[in-house]
């Protein structure tokens, strides 16, 4: 190496810039270490930024879609219980038919009786059919109305499903409409009731072709159900995967935007000690000068 | 054959050279400190036989002394050509570096204050919508995020813009500041040229000229030319700024508005020629207002623009709580005109046409529409890039320069301890002068008072 012509002032310039330096990296290191942020601006890693903007918004997403299942096992859970109250409602109006169709052994008052409780079944049945969720009719479709049958039974809602939006690109109807639920035309639920009454009083000798349509309709609640209860397992299943991804996203983000603790406190200790050396250095070598020595 | 007294004479010119050397010292003493001076040595020349021998009248001395031929200015040209140059670059990167960084600084990404979080906030919010379509606080919310997100935008446009503007008004104060410097150097070319005929030492003149020289090459990126006469030639983007003692102005003429700037770009003119400059702080600053700002304020419109088809084409297919057909939900087209037009929560059209009021396939659709996040992130990631690469080349061009500048100072720099050596030296040597004009004179002394006198 030649040898360079020192001067006081490049010394000076050298210890000063040094020093800086070192300041500079001092106060870079307790940055990290106090923010616990790795990167606060896009420059400081360019593509650790791009993957924390798109794991923050696949977050958010997720959180999203958590809110929607929320709602929907909300929706469903009402539908399932209304559903299964419901079916009780019917055996009993079952037991009542059975029990007017045997003409031998019940005269006409205890018909009327029959026919009185038949008909309390069905009003309550279409009270229940009315139920409503969050101020909407459980069973109506998105009918703008608060009923989704009138008081005679007949069906005013519309068959628009109600979706969620549970994944990307996935979407659950967490609705039932009432034609799905209780049939429609003159296998509808409320319209077979209204005949049985009808017969009851009548002619219960016809009774038994009605309690074919009755169980017919039963049938279709039960296998409402078990949709309702397949929808409710398939958010279920999307929701423990949203939660899953969600702790993986997470500890993904912070492993790109958050400080290694340890590690930032040890570089911190370093740059502290690298700088205390080179402020001990300054301090000794601008210090002597030939001066000292003349006389 | 030399005089009697000529000795004498060479003890003089001894006492002469020494007290010019000390002089020297003294000099490189006081300025030790002193920006920009170069540090004189004394030249010594020992005084004698003529250059010429002659061939009738021949020369018997044996040796007349000394004489201070010259004090020289320690510097060394091509350092300092290569010193503007790096120097030049380095406030070039520097300039946009900063400006960059504080750009950056204000985009607020990543983190929860940003456009990117704000976007996301609002496809939420539609989400929460189409949960609860009949529900006036959920409509109210869209509008509440869709604020929220217009009012990131046009802060970070802002943001933008106003660092233009900052840019463009430095871009006059570095102008203002050019044609003073300019100015004092075609003055100092006129005394340079002065003492240069007359033959004066014009040290100081010249380490005045070196200054403004380097100035001028941190400003404009300049580059000099040191004629015969010692006076300096400047040229910026190929035009003559500086020459003898003329200087020619540079001017800043266009818009001051970031807005205004395509239609009326900036420019920078030498002596009426617009000229782009490649370093110096004026490079830099023209290259944040032509090219680095203008593009990330374009990124950023076209971004908005997306934003505002994907949602108003969307919106417009749906119905509002009313069954009326949806309006457009946002207005304009940059980021800077960026508004929400829907006012009434009524009128958010989260229903499909055909499904009444109530019905939520709009909202949802809107929810999860790519509303150009992909094309912001890719922005933000992109000038992140910008930024990162302006400050290592910063960074690295520091270290050049520093190296440069010690180099400089390595050759012209004072060393204290030397110039004590010097001094010393000097002092010695008048001792020694004083000592041999002693010596003659006792010699003298000896002749003229105690020769010849006998008895």
């Amino acid at each position: 190496m030649t040898a360079v012509r020192m001067t006081q002032r490049l010394m000076t310039q050298h210890s000063l810039a040094s020093l800086q330096s070192g300041l500079n990296r001092l106060a870079t290191s307790q940055d990290k270490l106090s923010s616990g942020k790795a990167i606060t601006r896009p420059s400081d890693d360019p593509t650790g930024t791009n993957d924390a903007m798109r794991l923050r918004a696949a977050l958010a997403t997720g959180e999203q879609q958590a809110r929607n299942i929320q709602d929907g096992q909300g929706w469903l859970g009402d539908a399932d219980s209304t559903l299964t109250s419901m079916a009780d409602s019917v055996r009993r109006a079952r037991d009542l038919i059975t029990q007017g169709s045997s003409t031998g052994n019940t005269d006409a008052a205890g018909r009327e009786a029959i026919a009185q409780e038949l008909t309390q079944i069905r009003a309550g049945l279409i009270n229940d059919a009315n139920a409503q969720h969050l101020g909407r009719p459980l069973f109506g479709g998105t009918t703008a109305g608060p009923v989704a049958y009138d008081p005679s039974g007949k069906y005013v809602g519309d068959s628009n499903s109600v979706n969620r939006t549970i994944g990307d690109g996935v979407t659950v109807a967490v609705n039932t409409t009432g034609p799905e639920a209780f049939s429609t035309g003159t296998d509808d639920l409320f319209t077979v009731l209204g005949d049985a009454i009808d017969q009851v009083r009548n002619s219960p000798s016809t009774l038994s072709g009605t309690l074919t349509r009755l169980d017919a309709v039963s049938r279709q609640m039960t296998s409402a159900l078990s949709s309702i209860g397949a929808r409710s397992n398939q958010l279920d299943a999307a929701d423990s995967t949203l939660s899953t991804t969600k702790l993986n996203t997470t500890s993904t983000l912070s492993s790109i935007e958050d400080v290694d603790i340890a590690a930032a406190t040890m570089d911190v200790q370093m740059q502290t000690v690298a700088y205390q050396a080179s402020l001990g250095a300054t301090a000794k070598v601008i210090q002597p000068s030939l001066l000292d020595f003349l006389r | 054959m030399s005089g009697t007294f000529s000795s004498l004479n060479g003890a003089l010119s001894a006492l002469r050279y020494n007290r010019v050397a000390m002089d020297v010292a003294s000099g490189n003493i006081a300025n030790a400190g002193t920006t920009g001076y170069a540090r004189r040595s004394a030249i010594a020349q020992a005084t004698g036989a003529p250059a010429v021998p002659a061939i009738w009248s021949r020369w018997e001395g044996a040796g007349d002394g000394v004489e201070a031929s010259s004090v020289t200015r320690m510097v060394d040209p091509l350092l300092d050509a290569r010193s503007r140059a790096e120097h030049a670059t380095s406030s070039f990167l520097d300039t946009r570096s900063t400006a960059l960084s504080r750009v950056e600084t204000s985009i607020g990404e990543p983190g929860d204050g940003g456009v990117a979080a704000a976007l996301t906030a609002f496809q939420s919010s539609w989400h929460d919508l189409a949960n609860n379509p009949g529900d006036t606080a959920a409509r109210t919310q869209v509008l509440t995020r869709a604020q929220t997100l217009r009012s990131t935008i046009s802060t970070q446009s802002s943001a933008v813009s106003n660092e233009w503007a900052d840019q463009r008004s430095r871009l006059d104060a570095l102008s203002a500041e050019t044609n003073q410097v300019a100015g004092q150097l075609a003055d100092l070319n006129r005394g340079l040229r002065s003492a240069d005929l007359a033959g004066t030492d014009a040290g100081d003149l010249l380490d005045k000229r070196d200054q403004l020289t380097q100035r001028l090459a941190e400003l404009t990126g300049a580059s000099a030319t040191i004629n015969q006469d010692t006076t300096v030639s400047v040229t910026v983007g190929g035009r003559s700024l500086v020459s003898g003692n003329t200087a020619n102005a540079v001017t800043v003429g266009g818009s001051s508005n970031l807005a205004g700037a395509p239609g009326n770009p900036v420019t920078f003119s030498v002596n009426g020629t617009a000229v782009t400059l490649g370093g110096g702080e004026i490079g830099g600053t023209q290259q944040v207002l032509s090219s680095d700002l203008p593009g990330y304020a374009a990124k950023l419109d076209s971004f908005v623009a997306t934003l505002v088809t994907q949602v108003n084409t969307r919106h417009g297919q749906g119905v509002d709580l009313d069954g009326a057909a949806g309006g457009a939900f946002f207005t304009g087209t940059s980021a800077a005109d960026l508004q929400v037009a829907l006012t009434d929560p009524r009128k958010i059209a989260a229903a499909d046409a055909t499904k009444g009021g109530l019905d939520n396939t709009n909202a949802t659709a809107i929810g999860t529409l790519d509303l150009g996040a992909d094309q912001y992130r890719s922005l933000v990631t992109g000038f992140g890039t910008t930024v990162s690469s302006a400050g290592t080349a910063s960074t690295t061009q520091a270290a050049l320069v520093s190296q440069v500048d010690a180099a400089r100072e390595s050759v012209s720099g004072v060393n204290t301890d030397e110039e004590m050596v010097n001094l010393m030296a000097a002092q010695r040597g008048y001792e020694g002068a004083s000592r041999v004009l002693t010596t003659i004179d006792s010699m003298l002394d000896t002749l003229i008072n105690h020769t010849g006198l006998v008895g």
